[in-house]
C-alpha cells in the first residue's frame, strides 16, 4: 500500500506549490465574477492566508475547493449590492497609425459600452464567457473549474454572447 | 435557426471551412468578431498579476495574526462616505449662503446711488451697507439693509427690505428706511408700505412716518417727496440729540464729545452736510449749547448757560 508522501499543506513547499498553481487562476475567476470592486488579487491572497491558518484542518485534495469557497464568501459579504465593473486594457497608442482620432474615440466608446454590458450579465454568463474568450481557456477546463458539464459552459457562453451582441448592435466600427 | 447554429459552432471554434464562409456572410459577422476579439481586453491577468510566492509569503505571516484586510477596506469605505457627506453639506451651505450676493457699502461722509437689477433705485446714506442677490432677483426682490437708505422701487412683485429691527414690504413706491442701533424709522413718500416688526405689522400710507426707538413706537406725518438727506440736509423731529450728533458724525467724519451735556434732550430741526460750523450752530443754538472745534476731527459740545 502506498503511503501519501505529502499529508499536510502546512509544509512550505506544498503550500507554495498550491499558491503557484491556483493564485492567478483564483484572482482571474474573482475578477470575472465580481469585477474590480474588491481588489480580486487581495481577496485571493486573503483566501491563501486563511488556508495557511487552517492548513492542519484542510486535506490537500480539498485545498482548491476550499480556496474558491473562502474567496467567494469573502466577496459575497461585500459585493451584494455592488455593480460589477470589469475593467478593460486601455487602447495603447501606436507609434505610427493610420487610425483616425474618430476611430479611436469610437473604439473607446465601444469598449465602455461593452464593459457595461458585461456588468449586466449574470455571474454565470460572465464568468464562462470571459474565462473562454478573455482568458482562452478550453470549454472542458472551464467546466472542471466551475463543476458543471461542458454543455452548460457552452450554453452560458452562447447566451452571454447573444446578449452582448444585441446590446452592442448598431455599433459599426469601420 | 441556421444562424443560431452557426453562431454556436463559431463560438466553439468548430466551424468547417464552408460553414465559416456562410458565417462571414452574416450581417453581424463583423460585430461578432469585434466582440470576441475585444473580449481579450478584459483579461484579468494583465490587470491583477499575482505576486510571487516569496512576496506573498512575507505578507502571509504578517497578515495571518491580524484581522483580514477586508475590514480595513470597509473602514475606508465608511470614512469616504462620511467625507463625501461632509463635502456635500459644505457645498450646499456655500451654494445657499454664497449665491453671489452683491454688497454695497458707503463710508463716512459718503452717499451713493445704486440701481438694482430691475431699475429700482436705492440711495445709501453714509455708513450704510446694502446686500442683495443678483441671481435670484427675478423671483425674489429682497435686500438686506444696515444703515439708512431711500428706495424708489419699480413696480412689480413684493419688494422686501430686511433689517435687524423689522421688515419693510412694498409693491412699488418710494420710501426711506433708517435702521441704526435699534433706531428704526420708515418714512413713506409714495404708495403704501408695510412694516413688520416684533410680530406686528402696520401699513404706512404716503406722507407718514413710523419710528421704533428701542421699544418706543411713534407715528407721524411728513411733507415733501423725498428725505432731506438726499438734498444734503438732515432733518429731525423730536429726536434725542445724541442721534442727531451721531448723524452729524456720519456726515462730517468727526468725533463729537457729548460728556458735558444731557444727550437725551429732544431736538427738532436740521443741519446741512456741507459746512461744519454752520451745521453745529444749527443744532446747538436752539438748545442753548455751544461747541468748540478742537482740531479737524474732534468737537466738544458744552452747555452755554454755565
Amino acid at each position: 500500500m502506498k503511503k501519501p508522501l505529502h499529508t499536510s499543506i502546512c509544509e512550505d513547499h506544498i503550500f507554495s506549490k498550491l499558491y503557484d498553481t491556483y493564485a492567478q487562476a483564483l484572482t482571474n475567476f474573482l475578477f470575472y465574477k465580481y469585477g474590480d470592486y474588491l481588489n480580486p488579487k487581495d481577496t485571493a491572497q486573503e483566501a491563501f492566508v486563511k488556508l495557511w491558518e487552517n492548513c492542519k484542518k484542510v486535506d490537500p485534495s480539498k485545498a482548491k475547493s476550499y480556496l474558491y469557497t473562502i474567496a467567494n464568501n469573502m466577496m459575497l459579504n461585500h459585493v451584494k449590492h455592488h455593480k460589477v465593473v470589469v475593467n478593460f486594457r486601455k487602447i495603447q497608442p501606436k507609434e505610427y497609425t493610420n487610425e483616425s482620432p474618430e476611430f479611436l474615440f469610437q473604439k473607446e466608446e465601444f469598449l465602455i459600452k461593452y464593459q457595461k454590458v458585461l456588468g449586466r450579465l449574470s455571474e454565470e454568463q460572465r464568468v464562462a464567457f470571459l474565462l473562454n474568450k478573455a482568458e482562452g481557456k478550453k470549454h472542458q477546463e472551464i467546466a472542471d473549474e466551475l463543476g458543471v458539464t461542458k454543455k452548460v459552459v457552452e450554453y452560458r457562453i452562447y447566451s452571454a454572447f447573444k446578449q452582448i451582441k444585441e446590446e452592442l448592435e448598431g455599433f459599426n466600427l469601420k | 435557426m441556421e444562424k443560431e447554429y452557426l453562431y454556436k459552432k463559431w463560438l466553439n471554434d468548430e466551424l468547417t471551412p464552408s460553414e465559416l464562409e456562410a458565417f462571414r456572410e452574416l450581417d453581424d459577422a463583423a460585430l461578432s468578431q469585434e466582440i470576441i476579439q475585444e473580449a481579450k481586453r478584459f483579461n484579468a491577468s494583465e490587470q491583477y498579476l499575482v505576486d510571487d510566492f516569496e512576496v506573498f509569503n512575507s505578507r502571509k505571516d504578517k497578515d495571518s495574526t491580524i484581522p483580514t484586510k477586508v475590514i480595513r477596506f470597509n473602514w475606508i469605505q465608511k470614512l469616504s462616505g462620511v467625507a463625501a457627506l461632509f463635502v456635500i453639506i459644505l457645498g450646499a451651505y456655500y451654494a445657499i449662503t454664497a449665491q453671489s450676493t452683491t454688497t454695497i457699502t458707503t463710508q463716512l461722509a459718503q452717499k451713493e446711488t445704486v440701481h438694482l437689477p430691475d431699475q429700482s433705485q436705492v440711495t445709501l446714506n453714509a455708513i450704510t451697507s446694502l446686500t442683495y442677490a443678483k441671481d435670484t432677483w427675478d423671483t425674489k426682490r429682497e435686500v438686506s439693509l444696515d444703515g439708512e437708505a431711500f428706495f424708489n422701487v419699480a413696480k412689480g412683485a413684493t419688494f422686501d427690505v430686511l433689517t435687524d429691527d423689522g421688515i419693510v414690504s412694498v409693491l412699488g413706491t418710494s420710501f426711506n428706511v433708517k435702521q441704526r442701533n435699534h433706531f428704526f424709522e420708515v418714512t413713506c413718500y409714495e404708495g403704501l408700505v408695510s412694516v413688520s416688526y416684533n410680530d406686528k405689522e402696520i401699513k404706512l400710507p404716503a406722507g407718514t412716518t413710523f419710528r421704533l426707538d428701542h421699544t418706543i413706537e411713534t407715528k407721524g406725518t411728513i411733507s415733501g417727496d423725498g428725505p432731506q438727506w438726499i438734498a444734503n440736509r438732515s432733518v429731525f423731529s423730536k429726536v434725542a440729540v445724541i442721534e442727531v450728533f451721531k448723524e452729524l458724525e456720519r456726515q462730517y467724519d468727526v468725533r463729537i464729545d457729548l460728556t458735558n451735556i444731557d444727550s437725551t434732550i429732544l431736538f427738532s430741526g436740521g443741519f446741512e452736510h456741507s459746512d461744519l460750523p454752520n451745521a453745529l450752530t444749527a443744532i446747538t443754538a436752539p438748545l442753548r449749547m455751544n461747541y468748540n472745534i478742537e482740531n479737524n476731527r474732534k468737537v466738544v459740545i458744552y452747555d452755554a448757560t454755565h
